[in-house]
C-alpha cells in the first residue's frame, strides 16, 4: 500500500535541520500503524511527507500505483483531496462552517453530488457520535468534538489512508478513548489503513504495529501481538 | 476552473461573507461606496461647470448666433437696414427672436474726487435697444447696483464692475471707484465727446469688460440710423443644427460675418479641457484610495485567515479555488457598495442638487452625468476589487502549507 524508501528531510535554515536521515517501510493495506518516539525524534516529519503536505529532500513514497513524490504541485492537491485524509492535532476546522459544511467541503471540492455528500456527511458525523450538532460552528463545540469532527472530514472522500498526527494529545482520556476506538473500528470494519503518530505506550494495544523513530532514523518495528 | 470550483470557491466565500465580522463588511462598503460617490460627485460637479459655461457665453456674449458687419472683400462699420434684415431672419423657422447692438470703441475717464485727476481707461461701449436685448441677454440680470436702461434713456451708462473699479474683481485697469449717480465722461473713437450718469453696474465676473448705452444715445453719437454692428439671435437649439441656422442666416446676408457661440467658446477650450483633465484626476485619485482600502483590508483579513487558507489546502482544496473565493468576496464588496453608492448619488444627492443647484454668480452649477463617466466608475471599481482579492489571497496562498498553518 505505501512504500516509503530512503526517505530524508532536512529542514533549510542558518543552520540546516536534518529532521530525517534515510526511512525506508512498508504500510500494508488495511493496517492500522502508529508511529512512536521520542519528542522531536521526526514523527510529525515523516507524517507530513507521507501526507504530501511536505516535500521530502530526498528519497521515494509510493501510495497504491502513484509514486506521489513525483507529482506536480498540483496533482499533490488533488491526490490529498481524493485519497488521503489527514487529521492534524490541534482541531484544524473552518471556522466559518458548521460542523456538518465542514465535513462536506471536500466532496463539494471533489465534485461529488453534492446533495448525497451533504447526507453522507451527516451519517459520518452520526458515527463520530456526533448526529445531534451538525449546525454547531467549531467555536460552539468542545475540542473532543471537534477533534471527531476533522475525522468525520477526513473520511468524507472515502481515503485510501487515513492520517493522524497525534489526534488524541489535546484530549482529556475519556474523549481520546472515543477517537482511538474509533479509529480502531474504522480499521477494523471498513478495513481503512490508518497511520497514527503518538507519543502515549498505551496506544499501543489499538495498534497492529509500531514504528519507532529515534533521532530521524527507524529504531525499531514492532509487531503488535 | 471548473464550474464545480467555481461553486466550491463561491460557497466559501459566500460562508466567510455571513460569519465574518460585519464591522469589516459595513466599514468596507462604507469606504468603497463613498469612493464612488466622490468620484460620481466630483466628475458630475466639474462636468455641471464646463456644461455652464456655453450657457453663460449664449447669455453673456454671442447669444447662440452672432451677425456682425461685413470684414471681407472691405470692412464696413456696421450692418445697414437692420430692421428689415431682422425682419427676414425672424421668419427662418425655428428662429425665436434677433436684437442688435452698436460696438463703439471709446475711452471712459472718471475724477472720483473731483480734483481734476481723471481715471482713464479704453473700453468698448455697446449701443443696446434694452428691452429687446433684455428678452436675449442676461446683463439686466447681473445688475448689482442701480438699474437697467430703458430704451428711451440717452445720458445714462451701464457700467462694468470691473471696470468701475473696487468690487473686488480684477482687470487691468479701472476707474477707482465708480459708483451709481456718478458722471463719466465718455471720448468715442470719433472725437465726439458725452457725460453719462452711471444708472447701474453689473457684476462682470466673466471679464466681459463693455459698459452699456441705448443704442438710440450710440445713434446720435455716430449719426447712423437704423444700423447695427451686431445682429444676436435666439434660436431653438434643438430645432436644427447650430451649422444649418448659420447657413440660413448666410444665405439672406451673403456679405456679413456670421458665428456661433461655438466660435467664441474656442477661446475657452483650454479651460473647459482643464476642467476634464481635473475630474480625471480626482476619479483616479478615488480608485487608488479605494483600491488601497480594499487591499489592505482584504490583505489583512487574508493575513489573519493564513491557517485557515493552510488547512483548506491540506484538505487538498486548489489554490484556485481558494484565491477565486476571495475575489468572489472582493466582488461582493464592491457590487454591494455600488449599489449603495449609486442609491446615494443618483437618488439622493442628483435630485438634490437639482432642486437645488450650486448658484454662482453668472449661473448655477448642477450635477451632469454622462454614461461614459458611470461606467468608467463602476468598471475601474471592479477592477480595483478583482486585484485586491486576488493579490492578497494569492500571496497568502503560495506559502507552503506549514508554513501557513504553523507560521
Ligand atoms: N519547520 C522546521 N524548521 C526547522 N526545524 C524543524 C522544523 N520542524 C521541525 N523541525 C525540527 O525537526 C526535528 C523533528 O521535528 P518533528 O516535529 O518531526 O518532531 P516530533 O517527533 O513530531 O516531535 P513531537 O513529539 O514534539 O511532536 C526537531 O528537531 C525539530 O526541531
Ligand atoms: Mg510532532
Amino acid at each position: 500500500m505505501i512504500q516509503i524508501e530512503n526517505l530524508k528531510k532536512t529542514y533549510p535554515g542558518k543552520v540546516p535541520t536534518p529532521a530525517l536521515k534515510g526511512v525506508s517501510f512498508k504500510i500494508n493495506e488495511g493496517e492500522f500503524v502508529a508511529i512512536m518516539g521520542r519528542s522531536g525524534s521526526g514523527k510529525s516529519t515523516l507524517l507530513h511527507q507521507l501526507g504530501l503536505i511536505d516535500t521530502p529532500t530526498e528519497g521515494t513514497i509510493r501510495i497504491g500505483n502513484f509514486e506521489v513524490t513525483a507529482l506536480s504541485d498540483a496533482e499533490k492537491t488533488k491526490f490529498r483531496l481524493q485519497q488521503l485524509g489527514y487529521i492534524f492535532q490541534e482541531y484544524a476546522l473552518i471556522t466559518e462552517l458548521t460542523a456538518q459544511e465542514n465535513v462536506w467541503l471536500p466532496a463539494l471540492a471533489y465534485g461529488k453530488d453534492p446533495e448525497h455528500c451533504w447526507e453522507h456527511a451527516a451519517k459520518l458525523l452520526d458515527l463520530v457520535g456526533l448526529g445531534h450538532r451538525l449546525d454547531h460552528y467549531p467555536n460552539e463545540i468542545s475540542g473532543g468534538e471537534q477533534q471527531r469532527v476533522a475525522i468525520a472530514r477526513a473520511l468524507i472522500n472515502s481515503p485510501k489512508v487515513l492520517f493522524a498526527d497525534e489526534p488524541t494529545a489535546n484530549l482529556d482520556s475519556a474523549s481520546a478513548k472515543t477517537v482511538l476506538e474509533l479509529f480502531r473500528k474504522l480499521n477494523r470494519e471498513l478495513k481503512q489503513t490508518v497511520v497514527m503518530v503518538t507519543h502515549e505506550p498505551d496506544d499501543r494495544r489499538y495498534v497492529d504495529r509500531v514504528v519507532w523513530i529515534s533521532d530521524g532514523l527507524i529504531e525499531k518495528i514492532e509487531k503488535v501481538e | 476552473m471548473s464550474a464545480n470550483d467555481l461553486k466550491t470557491a463561491a460557497f466559501i466565500a459566500y460562508k466567510s461573507i455571513r460569519r465574518g465580522h460585519k464591522s469589516t463588511l459595513v466599514l468596507m462598503i462604507l469606504i468603497l461606496s463613498l469612493s464612488f460617490i466622490n468620484m460620481m460627485f466630483i466628475a458630475g460637479i466639474l462636468k455641471g461647470l464646463s456644461e455652464l459655461f456655453p450657457q453663460v457665453i449664449i447669455k453673456n456674449v454671442s447669444a447662440y448666433i452672432t451677425v456682425s458687419s461685413q470684414e471681407t472683400p472691405r470692412v464696413k462699420e456696421f450692418i445697414p437696414n437692420q430692421s428689415a434684415l431682422r425682419a427676414e431672419i425672424a421668419t427662418i423657422p425655428g428662429i425665436l427672436r434677433t436684437t442688435r447692438r452698436y460696438v463703439l470703441a471709446g475711452s471712459l475717464a472718471f475724477d472720483k474726487d473731483q480734483s481734476g485727476q481723471y481715471k482713464r481707461l479704453s473700453s468698448s461701449i455697446m449701443g443696446i435697444d434694452p428691452a429687446a436685448d433684455a428678452k436675449i441677454m442676461g446683463i439686466e440680470g447681473l445688475i448689482k447696483d442701480g438699474s437697467f436702461l430703458s430704451d428711451t434713456d440717452t445720458d445714462q451708462i451701464i457700467l462694468s464692475s470691473a471696470l468701475a473699479g473696487g468690487y473686488g474683481n480684477l482687470a487691468p485697469s479701472d476707474l477707482g471707484g465708480a459708483r451709481v449717480g456718478d458722471k463719466i465722461l465718455v471720448t468715442y473713437g470719433n472725437g465726439i465727446m458725452r457725460t453719462y450718469k452711471v444708472k447701474g453696474i453689473y457684476s462682470d465676473l466673466m471679464g466681459i469688460y463693455e459698459n452699456f448705452i441705448t443704442s438710440k444715445e450710440a445713434e446720435s453719437v455716430i449719426g447712423v440710423s437704423d444700423s447695427a454692428s451686431q445682429i444676436l439671435v435666439a434660436l431653438d437649439p434643438n430645432r436644427q443644427t447650430l451649422e444649418k441656422y448659420r447657413a440660413q442666416i448666410g444665405a439672406l446676408a451673403p456679405t456679413l460675418k456670421i458665428q456661433t457661440y461655438e466660435d467664441f467658446l474656442g477661446s475657452f477650450g483650454g479651460f473647459l479641457n482643464a476642467l476634464d483633465l481635473i475630474a480625471v484626476i480626482v476619479s483616479i485619485i478615488s480608485v487608488a484610495v479605494a483600491s488601497v482600502t480594499i487591499f489592505v483590508l482584504i490583505y489583512v483579513n487574508a493575513l489573519n485567515k493564513r491557517r485557515q487558507i493552510g488547512i483548506l489546502r491540506a484538505i487538498g482544496i486548489k489554490r484556485t479555488i481558494i484565491i477565486s473565493s476571495y475575489v468572489f468576496q472582493a466582488l461582493f464588496y464592491v457590487a454591494a457598495s455600488l449599489v449603495v453608492g449609486s442609491i446615494l448619488t443618483f437618488a439622493v444627492l442628483y435630485p438634490l442638487f437639482l432642486r437645488y443647484p450650486l448658484n454662482v454668480d453668472f449661473g448655477a452649477i448642477s450635477l451632469y452625468f454622462t454614461a461614459g463617466w458611470i461606467i468608467f466608475g463602476i468598471v475601474s471599481l471592479i477592477a480595483a476589487g478583482f486585484l485586491s482579492g486576488y493579490l492578497p489571497s494569492r500571496l497568502v496562498a503560495r506559502k507552503d502549507i506549514l508554513t501557513a498553518i504553523w507560521g
